[in-house]
């Protein structure tokens, strides 16, 4: 099995003014292909930060980020977004869907930047919607939708070009709790299949039960933690 | 081609159609107003060129003479001596028509004999000898276009009238003129042609000739004949060609144009950041969907070119209706700056414009270009968005507030230069970079002006009007990346009017001042002419001694003024009497009066200062002047203040110029008056003593008034496009703040939620952009100085070269800061009526 995250002693601060806050330290992390991490720890822990960088939106101030064995750490904003557009598939809390474009077409836009287009690109965005049980709903405005449905295209839109590595920032934060679960099963259900690597943040014990491995972060502290789930 | 994120941006607009509407209306006034001004200028410039060539036929050359024309004698010479056939002599004056509205008719006489080589394509019908030959059977005949008889109300030999000179002038129409294309048969409107001889007759030219055309070969005889030439004729005619002659008619223009486009141009840079305040609030607008983008790792690259084609198509379509508005507005400015022109500088006629390569070209580069640069900051600030995870509301207004106070230094910085531009460089390129470096560091301290003086009236406003009035004060700063654009364009476009304001004023405030130190005389006697603003119609002879004879004044002054030909532009020669009496009425800008007066009297003449500026004369210096005895080196003794012609004045004693010009006309008569005499009591009996003649006579009073009156109409292209402007930036004002605040409908939404009720919005919503237009206002004040400053001290000296007293006129600020301050609210009004109305939960829903 190939590694497709390794970090190795990533951190980051902000400055802020003359004092400067440390919010990640010393960060050491391995997923490999066909994983599905939860990642896990109280808010302003460094959860999204730490999403960040293994993204490519933001950079550590320190240390190497691996990602499908290429330091994206050491790449130029413009090659890092080429990187992500690629092999990066992700999910937010809000905010997910564009909103002037319609849920299909929201779905082809992963598609369509990497180069993929016509035919076969609308079979793939139909297909993935299917698998999300909306293509029903294909031709749509987002904010038609309610907030499960909306998740459910984002996470379709996240898989739709087969990343290497697909990244959830609470993408349940805002649903009530069946629905969320809802979610995070598609999601680790859909990630699976395919073999690659799944980061999601969440809150909720069985979803965390429900992956491989569960990693805890302590205000900026990796803490490997495999065995027991204590949220 | 990447349809669907194409698709993701471009749908944005037409989910907010007017706000797209608004910046597209806005390219296209700026636009408008600068192809306008062009299009009408270069219609009155082409009508006049067409018409000139039309009457030149295809001379060569032409003998051009002095002030009083050229002896016929010179006419036989050249057939006799040089034996040159192909020379046409030609009479022109002007006559108005007796219709409402009346139009200025150009007589051109010609001999019938001569004519042939000439004028061959203004065929009568009938033949052009047949035509011509009609001119000879029938006193007082004329020729003309169809459309100027139908026009005139006059039909084939049948008697109808104009006036002359003031007086009715009956004549008959003989033939028609017809000639093939449309351009041509333009040129004949207004045209009356008529035989040499009447011509002379009807206007007062008996016995002499206002040029000769010639054909001179370009081969050795044709040299031959330009030296034979030189030994016959006499020191006053000289040799010119017809394009010479015109294209220094028409630099005469030069300034007014100028003053127009640097006007336009203010405009464009208003509707310049129309467009940056559009652009810009796109941006703001979809920074989520554009962070959305970026995480989805669509690159800064592409996001820098989907906003640069949606400002571009914006661009286009504005440019295209402001070419459409252009053409519109230039048919309707045409009348006024054909106005001006007849008013100050030379009669033209023209009706319709005439559109040309040169001025859409201009009108699409300057349109496309404007917007490109007004594009550049907001393509650069899209492009720079973070990917959505990252994006913080809060810090990217911090990261704004750090950048205020740069920016203010920058700007201050920016506003020096452009004074020390203005200033040290006296060139009009340098004054408009100026002027422009000016306007753009006031944008730039804008934003520092609008957080100052939200903290200082901050606790005024809580303690008189409360939390809301609080809030809304903290609202403009919290979000200063927005309010700062919008303050910044209102108060350019305020600026502005306060400038216009300022300048009009000042020039009336001097122009009346010097009417009332220079004239002096009770009542003036001259002719009536066609150009309001001179005097060159002389008055009929035997004026001067009859109302000399009147009883019951103290004196007469006597003035001839001419247009004096120099190398480059005329200019204004004027020949006087002066005595001890009027030295008082002069104002100098350099000399010495002691000196002046006894040199004056000697050999010396005075210039005004125009001239001075214009040539580069002092004291001490010569002026070349064309004489009837030849070119005459005359000492310059004196500059003083004069307001009546940028083209420049010189002065000399009436004596004088009747030894040096066979002239002995004169063109108007001051006449003194003992002290408690009553001068409309003889301005009637003056009138009463030439029953048949027309003259015009008035009271000081009365001229001062109609020299106001012209003043003011010279203005009237000013207001307009200073109302134009104020139009654009409403225009921009009222997008900025609409999009503005809309976008902050989920905000309202909470705020309805927790309590406050739709009238407490509307206030809230309207201080805001009350406050906004009150720091536009202030700012706009000291800002509006600097740039009337530029307009009056430095722009209006280069290009007409005139010293205005600075007019300070506490109303044009107080209408200014009423206007941004009501601006600002009617454009709070849309986006107030509809976040009042809105239910809290929708607006909480949005997102
Ligand atoms: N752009 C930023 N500037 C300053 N501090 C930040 C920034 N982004 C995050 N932080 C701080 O970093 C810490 C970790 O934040 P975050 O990674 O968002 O935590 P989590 O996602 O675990 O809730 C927090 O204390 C937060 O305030
Ligand atoms: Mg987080």
């Amino acid at each position: 099995m190939s590694m497709i995250v390794e970090l190795r002693n990533v951190e980051k601060w902000y400055d802020e003014g003359t004092t400067r806050r440390q919010v990640l330290h010393g960060v050491d992390m391995h997923i490999q292909a066909g994983e599905r991490v939860a990642l896990v720890g109280k808010s302003g822990s460094g959860k999204s930060s730490l999403l960040n960088i293994i993204s490519g939106i933001d950079y550590a101030n320190a240390g190497d980020v691996i990602i499908g064995g290429s330091d994206i750490n050491q790449l130029s904003e413009a090659a890092r977004t080429q990187f992500r557009r690629k092999h990066v598939g992700f999910v937010f809390q809000f905010f997910n869907l564009v909103p002037t474009l319609t849920v299909l077409e929201n779905v082809l836009l992963p598609l369509e930047l990497n180069g993929v287009m016509g035919a076969t690109a609308h079979t793939r965005a139909m297909q993935m919607l299917d698998q999300v049980g909306l293509a029903d709903r294909a031709s749509t405005a987002p904010d038609r939708l309610s907030g499960g449905e909306q998740q459910r295209v984002a996470v379709a839109r996240a898989l739709v070009h087969d990343p290497l590595l697909v990244l959830a920032d609470e993408p349940t934060g805002n649903l009530d709790s069946d629905t969320g679960e809802q979610i995070l099963q598609l999601l680790t259900h859909l990630t699976g299949a395919a073999g690659r690597a799944l980061l999601m943040v969440t809150h909720s014990r069985e979803v965390a039960a429900s992956a491989d491995r569960v990693v805890r972060i302590q205000a900026g502290h990796l803490v490997d933690d495999s065995t027991g789930v204590q949220l | 081609m990447m349809r669907v994120l194409w698709l993701s941006t471009l749908r944005w607009p037409l989910r907010r159609p007017w706000q797209a509407l608004l910046a597209i209306v806005g390219v296209a006034m700026g636009v408008a107003v600068v192809i306008a001004i062009d299009i009408a200028n270069e219609s009155a410039r082409r009508a006049f060129l067409l018409s000139t060539a039309t009457v030149t036929g295809r001379a060569t050359d032409q003998l051009t003479g002095g002030p009083n024309g050229i002896p016929e004698a010179v006419f036989r010479r050249i057939r006799v001596d040089v034996g040159l056939r192909e020379s046409a002599p030609v009479v022109e004056g002007y006559a108005t028509s007796v219709t409402t509205p009346t139009h200025t008719l150009q007589i051109l006489g010609i001999d019938p004999f001569s004519e042939a080589p000439f004028r061959s394509e203004l065929t009568p019908s009938g033949g052009l000898r047949d035509g011509l030959a009609q001119l000879l059977t029938q006193p007082d005949a004329v020729l003309m276009s169809r459309a100027t008889a139908t026009m005139l109300g006059a039909t084939l030999g049948q008697p109808f009238a104009v006036t002359i000179a003031g007086a009715r002038q009956p004549m008959v129409l003989v033939g028609l003129l017809e000639t093939g294309d449309a351009a041509t048969q333009r040129a004949l409107d207004d045209l009356l042609i008529t035989d040499i001889g009447v011509a002379q007759h009807w206007l007062g030219k008996v016995g002499q000739l206002d040029r000769i055309d010639l054909i001179i070969p370009a081969d050795a005889r044709g040299a031959a004949v330009r030296t034979q030439l030189a030994t016959v004729l006499p020191p006053g005619v000289r040799l010119t060609t017809p394009t010479q002659r015109a294209q220094s008619t028409t630099e005469m223009t030069a300034s007014f144009e100028i003053n127009l486009n640097a006007l336009s141009l203010l405009a464009l840079v208003v509707g310049m950041f129309l467009i940056y305040n559009t652009m810009t609030f796109a941006v703001v607008q979809r920074r989520p969907l554009l962070g959305t983008l970026r995480c989805l790792g669509v690159s800064q690259g592409e996001i820098a070119r989907l906003m640069l084609v949606e400002g571009s198509v914006i661009a286009v379509l504005g440019t295209a209706l402001g070419i459409a508005l252009g053409i519109g507005l230039a048919q309707l400015l045409l009348g006024l700056v054909a106005r001006t022109i007849n008013d100050i500088y030379f009669v033209v006629t023209v009706n319709t414009i005439t559109l040309t390569f040169w001025p859409l070209f201009k009108g699409v580069v300057l349109g496309l270009l404007a917007s490109l640069v007004a594009l550049a900051i907001p393509t650069w600030e899209a492009a720079r968005t973070p990917p959505r995870t990252v994006l913080r509301r809060s810090s990217y207004e911090e990261q704004t507030r750090r950048l205020v106070p740069i920016l203010g230094w920058l700007g201050l910085v920016l506003m020096l230069f452009g004074g020390v531009v203005m200033w040290q460089i006296p060139f009009i390129l340098a004054s408009y970079v100026g002027l422009l470096a000016l306007t753009l560091g006031a944008a730039m301290v804008t934003p520092i002006a609008t957080v100052a003086v939200m903290a200082a009236i901050r606790p005024l406003a809580v303690r008189l009007f409360g939390l809301i009035a609080g809030m809304a004060v903290r609202d403009v700063v919290t979000s200063l990346s927005r309010t700062a654009v919008a303050v910044a364009a209102l108060m350019i476009a305020v600026a502005v009017t306060i400038a216009v304001g300022l300048m009009v004023a000042s020039f009336r405030l001097t122009v009346v001042d010097w009417l009332t130190t220079t004239i002096r005389a009770d009542v003036f006697v001259s002719a009536p002419a066609i150009t309001a603003n001179r005097l060159d119609t002389p008055l009929p002879a035997g004026v001067y001694e009859k109302v000399a004879a009147l009883p019951g004044i103290d004196r007469v002054r006597r003035y001839r003024s001419t247009m004096l030909p120099t190398d480059t532009t005329p200019v204004l020669q004027i020949a006087l009497d002066v005595t001890e009496a009027d030295h008082a009425a002069f104002l100098w800008a350099e000399g010495d009066p002691a000196q002046i007066w006894p040199a004056f009297n000697r050999d010396a003449i005075i210039i005004s200062e125009p001239l001075a500026l214009r040539h580069r004369l002092h004291v001490g210096d010569t002026f070349m002047m064309r004489t009837d005895r030849g070119d005459v080196a005359m000492p310059i003794v004196g500059v003083f203040y004069d307001y009546g012609t940028e083209l420049g004045v010189v002065m000399q004693p009436i004596e004088r110029y009747q030894q040096f010009f066979d002239d002995p006309h004169l063109s108007s008569l001051g006449v003194y008056l003992p002290t408690d005499a009553d001068s409309e009591a003889m301005v009637t009996t003056i009138r009463d003593q030439f029953p048949t003649t027309a003259l015009m006579v008035r009271s000081n009073r009365t001229l001062r008034e109609s020299s106001v009156a012209i003043l003011d109409r010279t203005f009237a292209i000013t207001n307009v496009l200073q109302l134009l402007a104020t139009i654009v930036a409403f225009v921009g004002i009222f997008a900025a703040l609409t999009a503005m605040q809309l976008e902050r409908v989920r905000e309202f939404g909470m705020l309805r939620a927790i309590g406050l009720d739709p009238r407490q919005l509307w206030q809230l919503v309207l201080s805001e952009t009350g406050l906004m237009g009150l720091v536009a206002g202030l700012v706009a004040l000291p800002v509006g100085t600097a740039m009337a400053w530029a307009l009056i001290f430095v722009i209006n000296r280069i290009s007409f070269g005139w010293t205005l007293q600075f007019a300070f006129e506490p109303h044009i600020y107080l209408n200014a800061l009423i206007t941004a301050i009501v601006a600002a609210l009617l454009a709070g009004i849309v986006p107030a009526w509809r976040i009042a109305r809105i239910a809290p939960a929708l607006a909480l829903r949005e997102e």
